[in-house]
């Protein structure tokens, strides 16, 4: 049961009865949920006693649950919101953005195994933002080299905004937002402590997390610390990529506090990276012996990252009458060191970032509800010393406002929204100044029927070109390139139209969803036939025109024949065109097929909970851009089981498979590709968890 | 009963846990192998070797350079003699 607003979390007896002795702010939805049953919603008002009854349920293609977003009902959004369960998604990949990439439409970059990168129907990097706990993560996300930076420590769930979602969250929100919201705290009684720890074999990886909740009377805290660490990776052939190691360090807690009509949160995180930067040679074509390795090391060497992250968000909710008003200040560092020598730094740039927001949500009648508010951002840019120095010291000023209207009656639910944005470029020595403003809009469209559900969007973005893409003019070490700016280059301004139809009956659901994205003036960074530094040169440019269109489909089909049988099938399918030209870095078609056997509770000593199958086929991809090279098709295996030990009910053990055949297979959108460098081969894993 | 057994498990799963937190902790030595990188009239890097260099010197090397104080013949190539840069140093591993 979790109380959405205060997220506080806890569970009934075995009888299926709770208590709760906490102020709950007025309207406030809680939210119950079962394995294998109907998860349902309730809106508090002032009782001191309710029943529930949850029915049970055989599929769950899409899970009612409350957004952390806009704290409404994922049943009564308009706007196309993905939400996921961390536990669900790191099953059997203990790595944030592998576990992400099983949702349809979202692919990872990667360079070896620590760098990755999230894409979002086919946009990454500064197009997709990223938000944990309602705050705007700002970490360097430029560089093609730099990774999400942060791991899933503490996470609780997953939201996914895939295409334009600059209403909500301002400018740059062209390809998509990803919002990660902190795991809920514990409704009372003893402190509760819980430690998870996984292994992989292809590069020996460890890691480590330990979390403490506590919670006394209106007070709550949860605290956590991981260490991980990752030698180089194990290619098919048996050799191992060489500084394709890496490992972390990662520290947060926070600090709630409720009453009935204030809930405020402080929150702080710290993460600490080491990554080894593979494939690093200065022959011209290297091979790929060359790149690896006999044995398997996991000390740093050169090239390396280091990135270092600090986070401090305070939020704060109040309850006046029916209206719901949410300030939120945070302010943020991410330091990015980028080694070739032992003692001297390639780049090291600092980027600090503060950001306020606030909001005011207020019911006009019983079907219309109104919500405004305003988000005020400044980003400083500032190099230490260092051997190159990318992009100049330099400062974003970010003002926004906007304004939602939602219609909501009977099973039909519209919204409409506008905001303005104004941002400001400047050079710290007053050698360049930019401003730029634009208007983004929201249109969603709602009606759920008695197994039907259909959504209609149109909605638009824009996203003005950062220092990198303005103002560049040095070898990016991380990435190999020399790489030119272009002061000139205007906003991206993107329009998607979107329609999701879901149908869900009692074994058998499925989910269509169609989209297109049009995107004007949209910057890319094109090869040129010119060599600076005895390194490629890259130019940051301006196209029209780029569509991006494509389909993605869930089913998920349990046999009545066959009770503890789940089937679960998805599909994204898209394509990417500038005017007649394909689109460079586009993900191939996918489809992941994952068979689930659950077993009948029995009284042994080990527990088998359930197994699963899991196959991944990616097409080949042939639609590619001008100098950009075609990747073939490869299929994965993977397969796990669940495991709990009656007479431990608080351990769970997880062991499996990755690879299963060994396959060589390189990704279109691996960084490593030019090198032909195929990525891990077959890995082992095991997580144990256990709470206290 | 049920609870000792519990605890105990658990208190073996913590430790195995614990000493997971230090596993990687591994020592790396303050001194590496150096070399000019010097590109020949084809585009081509040629290596030459110039010796171990520890914590202090290697900063030095890194940072101000080498000079290199007779020509060096590698293979068809001469590397002239003179003063290279420190992004000419390179002590990082390549050959593995």
């Amino acid at each position: 049961m979790l109380v959405s607003s205060t997220m506080v979390l806890t569970q009934t007896d075995s009888k299926g009865q709770f208590s709760i002795s906490l102020d709950i702010p007025k309207n406030t939805l809680i939210f119950f949920s079962k394995e294998a049953y109907a998860s349902k919603t309730i809106q508090y008002t002032s009782e001191n006693e309710v029943s529930i009854q949850l029915n049970k349920l055989h599929v769950d293609i899409d899970e009612v649950v409350v957004s952390s977003i806009n704290q409404k009902l994922s049943s009564n959004q308009t706007i196309n919101i993905l939400s996921k369960k961390m536990s669900q998604l790191n099953e059997s990949s203990f790595d944030l953005v592998e576990g992400l990439s099983r949702l349809s439409g979202v692919e990872q970059s990667s360079t070896g195994t620590g760098i990755k990168k999230i894409v979002v129907r086919g946009l990454s990097g500064m197009r997709v933002v990223t938000l944990l706990n309602g705050v705007r993560l700002e970490n360097q996300q430029w560089g093609g080299d730099h990774g999400i930076g942060f791991t899933d420590l503490g996470i609780g769930k997953v939201e996914l905004v895939k295409g334009p979602a600059s209403i909500i969250f301002g400018a740059d929100a062209l390809g998509g937002a990803l919002y990660f919201s902190d795991e809920n705290y514990i409704s009372g009684g003893k402190p509760r402590s819980k430690l998870i720890s996984t292994f992989e074999s292809s590069n020996m990886r460890i890691n480590n997390q330990l979390g403490v909740k506590w919670t006394r009377k209106a007070f709550k805290t949860n605290t956590l610390i991981e260490y991980g660490s990752a030698a180089d990776y194990q290619l098919p052939n048996g050799l191992y990529l060489f500084n394709s190691r890496y490992s972390n360090q990662a520290f947060k807690t926070s600090l709630g506090y409720n009453t009935d009509n204030w809930i405020v949160n402080l929150r702080y995180q710290y993460n600490y990276g080491i990554l080894g930067i593979p494939a690093h040679s200065h022959d011209a074509e290297p091979t790929l012996e060359q790149l690896s390795s006999s044995s398997q090391n996991r000390y740093p060497t050169r090239p390396t990252q280091f990135n270092t992250q600090h986070s401090l968000n305070l939020e704060n909710t109040f309850f006046i009458a029916d209206n719901t008003l949410n300030i939120n200040l945070s302010q943020s560092t991410n330091r990015l060191e980028e080694f070739e020598a032992w003692t001297v730094p390639e780049l090291d740039i600092t980027l600090g970032s503060t950001q306020l927001s606030g909001s005011y949500a207020m019911p006009i009648s019983n079907t219309l509800n109104w919500t405004f508010g305003t988000q005020l951002g400044q980003q400083e840019n500032t190099n230490k010393e260092a051997r190159t120095q990318l992009i100049p010291d330099g400062s974003i000023t970010d003002l926004g406002a906007y304004s939602l209207l939602e219609y909501s009656k009977n099973s039909f639910t519209s919204q409409l929204g506008l905001r303005f944005d104004k941002r400001e470029i400047e050079l710290q020595d007053n050698t360049f100044s930019k401003e730029f403003d634009a208007f983004s809009a929201t249109l969603g469209l709602s009606k759920k029927g008695q197994n039907q559900h259909i959504r209609v969007s149109y909605s638009s973005a824009f996203r003005t070109p950062h220092f990198s893409e303005l103002l560049s003019d040095g070898v990016h070490h991380g990435t190999k390139r020399y790489e030119i700016g272009d002061k000139n280059l205007i906003a991206e301004k993107g329009h998607q139209f979107d329609i999701a139809y879901e149908w869900t009956g009692e074994h058998l659901g499925l989910i269509i969803n169609p989209y297109f994205h049009l995107i004007n003036d949209f910057i890319a960074l094109n090869p040129k036939d010119s060599i600076i530094d005895n390194t490629q040169v890259y130019k940051y440019e301006q196209v029209d025109n780029v569509t991006i269109k494509g389909i993605e489909m869930n089913v998920h089909y349990h046999p009545h024949f066959a009770h503890h049988l789940h089937f679960e099938e998805s599909l994204t399918i898209m394509e990417g065109k500038e005017g007649n030209s394909f689109l460079a870095l586009m993900p191939a078609h996918k489809s992941q097929t994952l068979v689930r056997y659950y077993f009948d509770k029995t009284q042994k000593k080990v527990q088998l909970h359930n197994t699963f199958f899991e196959y991944v086929y990616t097409a080949a991809q042939d639609k590619v851009a001008e100098n950009e090279s075609p990747s073939k098709a490869y299929g994965l295996f993977n397969l796990g089981m669940n495991i709990s030990i009656d007479k431990i009910p608080n351990f769970e053990l997880t062991i499996g498979v990755k690879n299963v055949t060994n396959k060589s297979y390189i990704s279109h959108l691996s960084r490593l590709k030019s090198y032909e460098i195929p990525h891990e081969g077959r890995s082992y894993f095991i997580k144990l968890c256990s709470t206290l | 009963m049920f609870n000792t057994l519990k605890i105990t498990k658990m208190k073996k799963v913590s430790i195995i846990m614990a000493l997971g937190f230090f596993f990687a902790c591994t020592d790396h030595d303050e001194c590496h192998e150096c070399h000019i990188a010097w590109e020949n009239a084809q585009g081509q890097e040629v290596e030459v070797e110039i010796g171990e260099f520890c914590e202090e010197d290697l900063a030095d090397v890194e940072s101000n350079g080498y000079t290199l104080d007779e020509s060096v013949v590698v293979g068809n190539d001469t590397v002239p003699a003179g003063s290279y840069p420190g992004s000419d140093i390179h002590c990082e591993e390549h050959d593995h």
